[in-house]
């Protein structure tokens, strides 16, 4: 089985150990990359600033976006992805805290494939992380990748 | 602001004088002013027409008065003269030779046979010479020598010659009669002169000349040098205490010398000459008119001289031209007064036009600061947006590491943790998801009232039945009967209604969990005409004396280790009802189930 790869942006270091913890107990993804901002995720996708050596064209195979972001917000990392060819297919699952409205309604505009709240139990919470992992990286077939 | 100081300036601008804009009153104070223009206007109109016609009136006057008295002068004069030419040519008969020769022979000659010297031819030539009725010659002792035209038989008034010749025998002197009425209804006057003999020492007899006042006297009168109309001479003499108008004959009434009045009559012009006034004076005529009488006696003649116009012929003018200033007058106040009205008006429409202008001014200003008051209510919304953005976030991850972490503990080191150990992580996770549903509960709160509304055809019913689905779905233990009355279609918010009623039901079957035999009931009752919904279920009921307290925010009537909560489902509830212009209310009894009422309004109730 090949290598399956997650890239999680999110800063809060709790919610980063709950979600490693989660994926971890559920052991669907073999590498889990994090990130910390909206910025340094666009880096890490399309090799640039600390992430110039990485090549590109091993996308992750899925993407874990928080929406509450330092320097580049969620949707606008979102939004980057969807306008460049290269990511334009790239599962992302928004995974957030926010259930405002408004967050919903922009993300699925903006091309998000899935949109998880983080419940505040945890065992739902790995519940919900089990199925994600489940669905994206065994039942769902990803998409072609490059033109 | 900059609108806000616009508006306070304008406001000051718009009061000079400190005058609120709404305490003016247009008819009393637009009115005053013009009225007190115009009426100083017309005082000094009238002043102004008043003083011209008093002018004008003395003026006219003051010509009549020069008139009349020249006229006076004149006529005067003309009788002066010719009373002194008819008594010197009858001095000149008196002492022609024609006349005193052939009397001289006569006498000398006994009175006998004719008179020598054809005197009779003499007299005849200066009868008609001199327009002179008669001439007649009478000796020393009053006989009728000769006369012209010559007689037969003693004609009447004989004896009234013969008295003068003997007054003028007397008085040895030229004596004049005064004019009298003849006996044939003319106006006679007579001159006798003595004759004296041509040495110029014996007299000799008398000589008489009988003149008509109608050929020689009121041709001169009848002359009227001047354009005054109308106006009337009249010559006057003393008899007694009588005034008798000598001529010439009245237009009306009786002719000259038959009309005597009283000397001492006050108003009548000839008495008062003839009492000695002279000048101009304003007096009565014999008809009863007023007039203006230049009065004043003629020279050497016994006679006064009046001449009058009628008050009303000469104030006529005075009359006309006092009407034509009056109207003059009159049509300048009118005329001033339309044009102090149109002005009044043009400034009153001025003025409304100014407060129509203000009133719009107001009305822009208004808007404007709804506006602002809009845009800084969508400010503030916006904020609020971003703090329940940053609540509903920012505080949900902290709950979700405690309760992470503490489960984390129980699962990697439960082997070491003892029952009390596991039970305070329980507790840690518990406290942790109850805060986790509060943040929940607020955020929908908030979101309940701040949600735009959108007003469409919602079926209660079909939301009643998705939703209690929903909750059996949740807990697939328990046995609900659950009814719900078809077809139960609002007018309102559909997101609203379907958190109203997810908490209602939320509600109802939290509180029947405990109830054998649960029933949860959605219908409608008629309440005063009002279609009245109810939410029933037959679970644990409340207090019904603290029904008042239901519906504030985390007021709770159960506590938590019997049903679980935080109080804030039932004031969504009346939040919304309200947004609907509705009403909410509940019934029920401890242990014997409650109801929850609410009612829903239109659309047009609330905006």
């Amino acid at each position: 089985m090949e290598q399956r790869v997650i890239l999680l942006v999110e800063d809060n270091d709790d919610d980063v150990e709950l979600t490693l913890r989660a994926l971890r107990r559920n052991r669907v993804a073999n590498t889990v990359d994090v990130v910390r901002d909206g910025q340094e995720a666009l880096d890490y996708l399309f090799g640039a600033g600390a992430y110039a050596e990485r090549d590109v064209r091993r996308l992750p195979d899925l993407v874990l976006l928080d929406l509450k972001l330092p320097k580049l917000g969620g949707l606008e990392v979102l939004e980057r992805l969807r306008a460049d060819p290269r990511t334009r297919r790239l599962p992302v699952v928004v995974l957030t805290s926010s259930n405002v409205e408004n967050d919903l309604a922009r993300s699925y505009d903006l091309g998000a494939n899935s949109y998880i709240r983080k419940p505040v139990d945890f065992a739902q919470f790995t519940e919900a992380v089990h199925q994600l992992g489940l669905y994206w990286l065994v039942l769902n077939e990803a998409p072609p990748f490059g033109d | 602001m900059n609108g806000v100081t616009d508006v306070k300036a304008r406001e000051r601008a718009a009061t000079p004088g400190g005058q609120p804009p709404g305490r003016r009153s247009f008819a009393g104070r637009g009115l005053l002013v013009p009225a007190l223009v115009l009426l100083a206007l017309a005082v000094i109109l009238a002043l102004i027409g008043w003083a011209v016609a008093e002018r004008h009136a003395a003026d006219v006057r003051g010509e009549s008065e020069a008139a009349l008295l020249a006229i006076q002068k004149v006529q005067s004069d003309e009788i002066a003269r010719w009373y002194a030419d008819e008594k010197s040519d009858t001095l000149l008969l008196a002492g022609a030779a024609s006349v005193v020769a052939p009397l001289e022979e006569y006498l000398a000659g006994g009175a006998r046979g004719p008179v020598p010297g054809d005197l009779d031819a003499v007299l005849e030539l200066y009868r008609s010479g001199h327009d002179v009725a008669a001439v007649a010659v009478y000796d020393e002792r009053l006989r009728l020598i000769v006369e012209s035209p010559g007689r037969r038989t003693p004609e009447p008034g004989a004896e009234r010659r013969r008295v003068l010749a003997a007054r003028a025998l007397g008085e040895d002197a030229i004596v004049f009669s005064g004019a009298y009425l003849a006996e044939d209804g003319s106006v006679g006057m007579d001159f006798a002169a003595p004759v004296r003999d041509r040495a110029g020492r014996d007299v000799l007899g008398v000589l008489l000349v009988h003149l008509d006042a109608e050929d020689v006297l009121y041709p001169v009168l009848a002359e009227w040098p001047s354009s005054l109309q109308a106006g009337q001479t009249e010559l006057a003499a003393v008899q007694g205490d009588q005034v008798v108008s000598v001529g010439p004959a009245l237009e009306e009434g009786p002719g000259p010398l038959t009309m005597s009045r009283p000397l001492s009559d006050p108003d009548l012009p000839v008495a008062m000459a003839a009492r000695g006034a002279t000048g101009v004076a304003e007096g009565v005529d014999d008809q009863g008119r007023p007039v203006l009488a230049a009065l004043g006696r003629v020279p050497e003649t016994p006679w006064y001289l009046v001449v009058s116009q009628e008050l009303a012929v000469i104030e006529e003018p005075i009359r006309e031209r006092a009407l034509f200033t009056l109207g003059g007058v009159v049509g300048t106040i009118v005329l001033a007064g339309v044009v102090l009205l149109l002005y009044w008006r043009s400034r009153e429409i001025g003025e409304r036009k100014a407060t129509e202008r203000r009133l719009e001014e107001l009305a822009a200003d208004l808007e404007r600061r709804v506006r602002e008051r809009t845009d800084e209510l969508r400010a503030a919304n916006a904020e609020l947006e971003a703090f329940s953005y940053s609540v509903s976030h920012d505080l949900r991850a902290p709950l979700r590491a405690l309760d992470g972490f503490s489960l984390a503990l129980v699962e990697d080191y439960g082997n070491i943790l003892d029952g009390q150990a596991a039970d305070y992580l329980g507790r840690i996770r518990g406290a942790s998801q109850r805060m986790g549903l509060l943040i929940d509960d607020l955020l929908m709160l908030s979101r309940v009232t701040r949600r735009d509304m959108t007003w469409e055809e919602s079926d209660l019913s079909a939301l009643a039945r998705g939703i209690g689905l929903e909750l059996a779905a949740e807990e697939p233990g328990r046995e609900v009967a659950f009814t719900v009355t078809p077809d139960l279609t609002v007018e309102g918010d559909r997101h609203l209604l379907d958190v109203l009623l997810r908490n209602l039901l939320g509600n109802a079957w939290k509180f029947t969990s405990r109830t054998q035999g649960a029933r949860v009931e959605v219908g409608v009752e008629d309440h005063a005409g009002t279609r009245a919904f109810f939410v029933r279920d037959n679970g644990a009921g409340f207090d019904p004396r603290h029904a008042d307290k239901l519906f504030t925010p985390f007021q709770r009537l159960h506590g938590d280790d019997e049903f679980p909560g935080i109080g804030i489902g039932l004031a969504t509830v009346q939040r919304i009802v309200r947004r609907h212009g509705g009403r909410v209310w509940a019934e029920g009894e401890t242990g014997k189930g409650a109801t929850v009422w609410f009612t829903l309004g239109s659309r047009r109730d609330v905006e």
